[in-house]
């Protein structure tokens, strides 16, 4: 008897272990089972038990704002279940996601780049096209720019906000060092050496995370050597030792040399420069406006003393000293291999998020810039942070895209690499712009 | 019960998960690394033949030497620092008779917690400015050694090494001990007895009698310090500038930071190859030992 069960045991183990990859097999069926038997019905019955997969980099308050606007989309739709997975930022765009579209297994609905990230993952058929979606629900013309989220002709996703980067500032501190935001790069070093004098860390910054350095780099490169920079040196047009791109790096390197810029940077991760600037003892901190989101909203502690400015004008370099990095942030795309019933819901989820009043109220929350045009004037609650960034959005005189929409994600990453040895002390300038050179001729060449 | 374990049925049965689950998270794994480890891949789109071009790139990168300089050094730390600081931590412990069992746990604690905890705990406890040990240091009037541990490039590696060594600390003591307790009473009671001191019953009579544990023990160590990734990865990320970059840690940089995706898994067929080849060479070398 015992023999038996134990045999017994043994068997039920391995059909439950082979059962289980047959899971996603079955699920497939049932929903194509689910798609005929809805196609056939009406469009006003109610559909049981439809789930939509929703993959995502928010967090805390953005997230939950999202996940309040989900319950009510499931509450205007009976049987919708839209159910939300978070992930680390930088474990989802550069791991998790490339990891999901190249098995197909990505979600429903999930957050994507635009760009280079748009290119790659058009071509492997697992977004759906949202050309047509965008243009039949008018939403087409709502959007600042979807030349980001567009390839070969289709729009594959649909951007949540603009963002900016430029220096987040302590209005406190600079008021206590008797100084005004600067205008010049000059007054920016001279506000720099008596923050310094007086124990405070000049600018912030967190380089264990390689790819946060390159974001100023990018900015002092463009200001140098002109609007076109990025896209000439992706390809190669322009040169990283040109005199122009070396002297950008230049006015990097004064910067770690002279103590301006956290000290032990390279062991600080991103998120510490917002938790450090928070601490209250940060003057600057060069970073994209979504850090917004996280040091200005109303429970934290410097509240109405953050202010954000652009780069300051640089002397003796590009005759355009206005430009500022500004394009759309993340967005929401969708999976090709949903079922017609859930690509409807899909939708109306999407035009949820998009409709003018929750693009406000998400707007007043965050402190981020819409990707769409609404009209935010008669609303209230935005934050002096928010307004400084509107303002520098619209007071640029020319706007380019991140470096990362025309550099290949080689040179990314040895720049990266390089900024951090910059700002270590253990390469120069010259050092660096020849490494990133090297890097790129043989990315180019294969 | 006999009659059941000869049916060679009973016996296929038997191993049928552990083997499904072999081939699962082992073989396949392997077998897509052989396969992809020749191609130029980014991950998403069709992987493209390329023969011994990622090989080739192997042997001229810099970096993976470096990173493979970086491994060598947690060998020699973890298998000729840590180890003889464990066995001695293992000897202390076995002639302790209050309060063994609390030594045992409070030195297990560290094994049963997760790398990720571990590392972002001790990235806490290194923290310059509010971390545990700066503070320590700082309270007692020793500024001068308050350092960027993880930040700065000449002590972000040795910090962590320690980390590395105190997380591994309790495994290792467990095992030497399972090998002292195992030596009979007489044989240290005859020594004694023939007026051998402490230190002459350990290195003539303890160290010999458990050299099974201490080759098995030193192959994990091996093995571990070839496949470094967690604690790297958690503390640092290869960081500042490369100085704690392992082989694993580079494999990671190169499909998730310039996805190359191809050549990634070209460096895990070497570290594959290496670990072999090291855990080849010290179980040969530990089993001439044990025969000597």
């Amino acid at each position: 008897m015992k023999r038996i069960l134990s045999l017994l045991l043994m068997m039920s183990l391995v059909i439950a272990l082979f059962a289980a990859c047959g899971q996603n097999e079955e699920s497939t069926s049932t929903s194509e089972e689910t798609t005929a038997t809805e196609e056939n019905a009406s469009e006003e019955a109610v559909v049981e038990d439809v789930k939509l997969t929703l993959g995502t980099n928010q967090s805390g308050a953005e997230l939950e704002l999202f996940q309040a606007l989900a319950k009510k989309v499931e509450a205007e739709n009976p049987g919708l279940t839209i159910e939300f997975t978070s992930y680390d930022s930088a474990v989802y765009r550069f791991e998790k996601l490339p990891a999901m579209m190249s098995s197909n297994t990505q979600p429903d609905i999930f957050v994507m780049f635009g760009g280079a990230d748009v290119a790659k993952y058009s071509e492997t058929g697992n977004l759906l096209d949202l050309t047509e979606f965008v243009t039949s629900s008018g939403l087409k013309d709502k959007f600042v720019t979807l030349d980001d989220a567009s390839h070969n002709g289709k729009i594959w996703r649909l951007p949540l906000s603009m963002y900016a980067e430029g220096f987040f500032y302590n209005k406190k501190l600079l008021k206590e060092l008797n100084v005004e935001p600067p205008k010049t790069w000059d007054e920016l070093l001279s506000i720099a050496e008596k923050a310094k004098a007086a124990g405070l860390v000049p600018i912030g910054t967190a380089v264990k995370d390689t790819w946060v350095g390159n974001m100023l780099a990018n900015q002092l490169w463009i200001r140098h050597a002109g609007i076109n920079a990025s896209a000439d040196l992706g390809t190669g047009a322009m040169k990283w030792t040109d005199p122009k791109v070396l002297a950008a790096f230049q006015k990097y390197e004064e910067l770690a040399k002279k103590g301006y810029l956290t000290e032990g940077a390279a062991g600080f991760a991103y998120d510490q420069l917002a938790a450090n600037f928070l601490q209250g003892k940060t003057v600057f901190a060069f970073d994209g406006s979504w850090m917004a989101t996280l040091i200005g909203g109303n429970d934290s502690p410097l509240k109405d003393d953050i202010g954000f400015i652009a780069v300051p004008a640089i002397a003796n370099a590009d005759p355009d000293q206005g430009s500022v990095n500004t394009a759309n942030n993340f967005g929401y795309a969708l999976s090709s291999k949903m079922s017609e019933v859930q690509k409807n819901y899909a939708f109306k989820f999407l035009e949820a998020v998009f409709a003018d009043d929750e693009v406000i109220a998400r707007t007043v929350a965050l402190n981020s810039p819409p990707a769409t045009r609404v009209d935010i004037s008669a609303a209230t609650g935005f934050s002096n942070v928010f307004k400084d960034i509107l303002s520098v959005i619209s007071n640029s005189t020319s706007q380019f895209p991140a470096y990362d929409t025309a550099l290949n994600s080689d040179v990314q990453a040895t720049l990266g690499e390089q900024v951090q040895a910059l700002i270590t002390g253990t390469v120069t300038a010259e050092q660096l712009v020849e490494a990133v050179q090297k890097t790129t001729e043989e990315s180019l060449n294969q | 019960m006999i009659k059941t374990m000869r049916n060679p049925a009973v016996y296929i049965l038997f191993l049928l998960p552990t083997f499904a689950l072999l081939l699962a998270f082992f073989f396949n794994p392997l077998i897509d690394a052989f396969y992809y480890g020749f191609t130029k891949w980014n991950g998403v789109g069709q992987p493209v033949f390329v023969g011994l071009d990622n090989f080739k790139a192997a042997l001229s990168d810099q970096d993976l030497s470096k990173s493979m300089i970086n491994n060598s050094y947690f060998f020699i730390f973890t298998c000729f620092i840590s180890l003889p600081f464990y066995f001695v931590l293992a000897m202390l412990i076995s002639k302790v008779h209050k309060l063994a069992s609390a030594y045992k746990i409070a030195f297990f604690i560290p094994v049963i917690l997760s790398t990720a905890v571990i590392g972002i705990m001790w990235s806490v406890v290194l923290e310059p400015n509010i971390g545990i040990v700066n503070s320590a240091l700082r309270a007692i009037g020793l500024d001068q050694f308050a350092m960027f541990w993880l930040a700065d490039p000449n002590t972000a590696l040795i910090s962590v090494l320690v980390v590395n060594s105190w997380q591994w600390a309790g495994f290792n003591i467990i095992l030497f001990l399972t090998g002292i307790y195992g030596i009979p009473k007489e044989i240290n009671e005859s020594s004694h007895l023939d007026g051998a001191t402490t230190l002459q019953n350990t290195i003539h009579i303890i160290i010999p009698m458990i050299r099974p544990v201490i080759a098995v023990v030193f192959l994990l160590s091996v093995i571990g310090a070839m496949k470094t990734l967690d604690i790297v990865y958690v503390m640092t990320k290869g960081g500042p500038v490369g100085s704690t970059d392992v082989m694993a840690t580079h494999m990671i940089e190169q499909a998730y930071a310039r996805q190359k995706y191809g050549y990634a898994n070209m460096i895990a067929i070497l570290i594959f190859l290496i670990t072999l080849v090291f855990s080849l060479i010290s179980n040969y070398l530990t089993r001439k030992w044990e025969d000597s």
